[in-house]
């Protein structure tokens, strides 16, 4: 089942009705029967049940643990999240470990001791299990209460869009009990952040999708700056399929009343990529924040490290490096969730970690260095070129998380450097990768757009923006871009149904 | 067969719900939907039974289903559709709501689909598609037309008849008899259709107890004195082989199957004002048959809609009548009704009404716009001012530069070509009927001999003789 579909669309109408007509519990009721809907449709029987079993283990957990006393709760607790962790680690990251093992064993003994398993994992599971963890820890710190109602806590935990790709909820989203309740402001805001989710998607992020699967799929024929292009079309692509995705999931939320955390906001903006990364994905980012980084800075065994470093290095230096060595572990974990691989670990994570670390370290010379050049840094100018650098950065890490396996973004690296074709941008080969002149048109007429919206966002939020205009202007908006994603999507027979990268993980 | 015909002539109320190379599965389905509107008064269903030999291709599925109102019977059609092998579109919806099948088009959009997409459907046609080409007018030499004979070959078997088709026939008969229609089988002439295509449907059709009416064979053919040279224009009956059928089949219909005259009746007004709207459209039969040119424009002058542009090239005077000038003057056309000889001449008609007339020695010129925003470029050289006469509308030229009154008739109302002719007036008052059939009838029975004949009734000529020697 995909996110885009009638299925999807048939749940959400009858999500409304519900929420709108009938009384509370019986809504929940609906509700939660729509998850375990979901979560049947696409997980086998096997991981429905598993899935099943582990959401009523962690549901009794959460209630048990406000009964129990400290010494008891912390026990519940860790043991809680050890087996969540645990079960990630062998459904999604099996391969990886395994992988490393043989590869140590190879080099020492000559054998590989281990096979290389199949990948399968419940639906959902790297989103849905990290939710989890914030529910208990959320509990057990007392930030938050268990759920009684099963119902209540079914679709709060797992309100059916966000198995396909979170937002991943923190104990501040789960803190209030929600009152769910349908209206006009709510339905016709929702459905237009839904339109413009489907837009971003359908339009433009599947126009991406040909040019970038051609070049990646040949980089022995397409080196050069068609990397370069495949490396920049990828993070509009990624951008404008999550980005859209987040706008389906959440206006979905928005119409019957649920408040859903932002996964983006204006990520280009960013002038550096630690700024970046509070901009996209924002809730994986503030999840590793509050439950690795924060937890791991306050264990013994950091907390005299930390000791030892400002006895060497004095107290600011010491306390830094300390904070450089829980973002080392904070990002070696994003990049791990981003694929049990190491080129995603290195790209989407280990590398990031640098580039953060790296420019706090060589901060002062930075300075230096602007001083002597007399660079000012408030400037127009310096601050696109920052933001440019930001994405050109980004889109770099990237090319390990599209390649998929390491030694594919070496390839890819090597086709890029390998040849100087600027004239590809000239001599019409860019209407060989799939896309044909009208398509680049409708694409970048669409990224216009897509950079108009975010400068309306900068100053305020956009459908509140919208619906003071006259009713000429917005319904012109509305069918207007409707009219384009119907016109201008790609989708429909000729095409495969719209899946997302993010989906499954 | 025309729908209007079978009204004017017999006056039975019909319509054909066939479209290109319509599956069994369609036209089942639109017989249901037929029935659906019209559960009182339909009575009698001609099916064509081309398609039972055949599997048609997707797009053929879709021609014929896309167009049907929203309702039950296109739901279930579409579901059986989508639910074939074969179907390239297999989601319900995308077939309701055809937007989603076809957006991709917005690629190839031309002034055509706007076109088509403002301007009202020829609901008069009443499913009749118009075309008076004839086969034999159209082939480079005349052994490209199949000789025809309508005899069956009594060596041929049966072929066999695809599968799914068998399954709808078998559905429509069911309904049929379920609702007391009485189901008619026809097959039209075409070169394509064997023998033992012939037999395997004779056999259905006895089989089932139906009556089976095959043109392409004797004695069905001979019947309606069917020739493939002028009746037929790539494999498919023109108009004047539509007539013939017409004549034959609506005679059976009133006959055999109980067809009402519904001429006067209550309820039916709308098919005469249909059959005038017909009427104008099939305008350019008659006037292929007309020799007179003051006959000609003055047919034309009665019916709304229409614009002629008169050129003239070389000489057109010689030969004109009083009784022609003088039906001229009637029309309007003073300048034309004393044309002087050698003199060159333009004419722009509009709705009847003479708008522009231009006369005299020199060569001629006049540009200008139509009605409806057409624009046009005539020219008229006559005897002595350069012997050529030109008429372009929208860029195209349409004079064929014959000497005499060279006329271009355009149909404002559907922004098309009625007719390009003209008549040598210098040479005699009349012309030889632009009609192939009419001509050629008129010069055999004048005993032209062969050379004196043009060139597509010369083709005729072998043709007809390679028929007899068949």
């Amino acid at each position: 089942m995909e996110l885009l579909s009638f299925q999807t669309a048939a749940l959400l109408l009858i999500a409304v009705l519900a929420v709108k007509l009938f009384p509370k519990r019986a809504a929940d009721f609906v509700l939660a029967a729509e998850t375990l809907y979901v979560l049947y449709e696409n997980n086998t029987t096997f991981y429905f049940i598993v899935t099943l079993l582990i959401l009523a283990a962690v549901y009794l957990g959460g209630r048990l643990l406000e009964a129990l006393g400290e010494k008891k709760a912390r026990v519940l607790t860790y043991l809680m999240v050890a087996a969540l962790a645990l079960g990630l680690c062998i459904w999604k990251y099996r391969n990886f470990f395994i992988g490393n093992i043989n590869f140590v064993a190879r080099h020492l003994t000559g054998r590989e001791p281990l096979a290389l398993a199949e990948v399968s994992a419940p639906f959902g599971i790297s989103y849905l299990f990290l939710i989890l963890i914030s529910y208990i820890l959320g509990i057990y710190w007392r930030v938050m209460k268990a759920r009684s109602n099963p119902m209540e806590y079914l679709h709060l935990i797992a309100f059916f869009p966000i198995c396909f790709m979170g937002p991943i909820l923190g104990m501040e989203d789960m803190k209030e009990s929600e009152r769910l309740e349908v209206s006009y402001h709510s339905l016709t805001f929702g459905l237009q952040r839904i339109c413009w989710g489907v837009f971003q998607k359908l339009v433009i992020s599947e126009r991406c999708a040909v040019v970038v699967n051609t070049i990646y799929a040949q980089p022995e024929v397409y080196g050069g700056f068609y990397v370069v292009l495949a490396a920049l079309l990828f993070v509009l692509q990624l951008y404008t399929e999550f980005a859209g995705a987040m706008d389906i999931v959440c206006g979905a939320a928005e119409m019957i009343g649920k408040k859903l955390p932002e996964n983006f906001d204006r990520p280009f903006a960013a002038v550096t990529i630690a700024e970046f990364w509070r901009r996209w994905h924002i809730t994986l980012g503030a999840w590793l924040r509050n439950f690795v980084l924060y937890p791991l800075l306050r264990t013994r065994l950091f907390l005299w490290m930390g000791e030892k470093l400002k006895k060497k290095f004095g107290k600011k230096r010491g306390r830094n490096l300390v904070t450089y060595m829980g973002l080392l572990v904070s990002w070696f974990l994003i990049g791990l969730w981003h694929g049990g691989g190491w080129n995603y670990i290195f790209g989407s994570g280990i590398f990031m970690w640098f580039l953060i670390v790296g420019s706090e370290v060589l901060q002062p010379v930075f300075q230096k260095i602007t001083g002597a050049l007399r660079i000012n840094k408030d400037c127009w100018s310096y601050q696109s070129f920052a933001k440019i650098r930001t994405m050109l950065l980004f889109a770099f890490g990237n090319i390990f998380f599209r390649a998929g396996t390491f030694s594919a973004a070496i390839t890819l690296l090597k086709a890029m450097v390998r040849n100087f074709n600027p004239w590809i941008f000239a001599d019409g080969s860019l209407l060989a990768l799939g896309l044909d002149a009208k398509d680049w048109n409708v694409c970048v007429a669409a990224v216009l757009l897509l950079f108009l919206v975010s400068q309306i966002k900068k100053r305020c939020d956009v459908r509140d923006w919208l619906a003071s205009q006259n009713l000429v202007f917005r319904w012109g908006v509305i069918y207007g871009l409707l009219a384009v994603i119907l016109l201008f999507g790609c989708y429909g027979s000729g095409y495969d149904a719209a899946s997302f990268i993010y989906q499954g993980f | 067969m025309p729908p209007p015909e079978l009204y004017e002539e017999y006056g039975i109320c019909a319509y054909n719900l066939g479209t290109e190379q319509q599956p069994l599965l369609g036209s089942y389905y639109w017989l249901e939907e037929a029935y659906r509107l019209h559960p009182d008064t339909l009575t009698t269903v001609v099916l064509e039974v081309q398609e039972l030999t055949s599997v048609s291709y997707d797009a053929f599925y879709r021609k014929a289903l896309d167009p049907m109102r929203f309702s039950s019977v296109k739901y279930r059609a579409v579901k059986e559709y989508t639910a074939r092998d074969e179907a390239e579109t297999k989601d319900v919806i995308s077939c309701l709501f055809p937007i989603l099948s076809y957006h991709e088009r917005w690629k190839e959009l031309t002034e055509e689909d706007f076109l088509k997409a403002f301007s009202e459907p020829e609901s008069y046609l009443r499913g009749y598609d118009y075309v008076i080409t004839r086969e034999i007018e159209v082939v480079r030499e005349y052994d490209d037309v199949l000789p025809f004979t309508g005899e069956l070959d009594p060596e041929a078997g049966e072929t066999e008849l695809v599968e799914e088709s068998l399954y709808y026939f078998a559905k429509m008969t069911e309904f049929c008899e379920e609702h007391g229609l009485q189901l008619v089988l026809v097959k039209t002439p075409t070169d394509t259709w064997t023998s033992a295509d012939h037999n395997a449907v004779q056999m259905l059709a006895d089989s089932y107890g139906l009556d089976y009416y095959d043109f392409c064979f004797s004695p069905y053919a001979d019947d309606i004195e069917f020739s493939i040279a002028l009746d037929i224009i790539d494999n498919h009956m023109n108009y004047y082989g539509a007539r013939k059928l017409t004549a034959y089949m609506g005679n059976c219909l009133v006959e055999y199957y109980g067809n009402q005259d519904v001429r006067g009746k209550d309820g039916y007004e709308f098919l005469e004002e249909e059959l005038t709207a017909y009427k104008r459209r099939i305008i350019s039969a008659s006037l292929r048959e007309e020799t007179d040119p003051a006959e000609y424009l003055s047919t034309l002058m009665n019916e709304e809609g229409f614009s002629i542009l008169i050129t003239v090239c070389d000489e057109a005077a010689n030969s004109l009548t009083e009784e022609q000038r003088e039906t001229f003057a009637s029309l309007g056309l003073t300048q034309l009704s004393v044309l002087a000889p050698q003199s060159s001449y333009i004419a722009v008609i509009e709705n009847g009404i003479v708008e522009k007339e231009m006369a005299g020695m020199e060569n001629l010129t006049l540009s200008g716009t139509l009605v409806d925003g057409s624009s046009y470029s005539l020219n008229s050289a006559g005897f002595n001012a350069g012997l050529y006469s030109s008429c372009m509308l929208n860029g195209e030229e349409y004079s064929e530069c014959g000497r005499g009154l060279n006329i271009t008739v355009y149909d404002n109302q559907r922004q098309e070509i009625v007719d390009t002719t003209y008549f040598d007036t210098y040479e005699a008052s009349e012309r030889a009927p632009a009609d192939l059939e009419l001509r050629y009838a008129e010069d055999m029975a004048a005993g032209k001999a062969f050379e004196e004949l043009d060139e597509d009734e010369q083709k005729l000529y072998l043709y007809e003789q390679s028929c007899e020697t068949q």
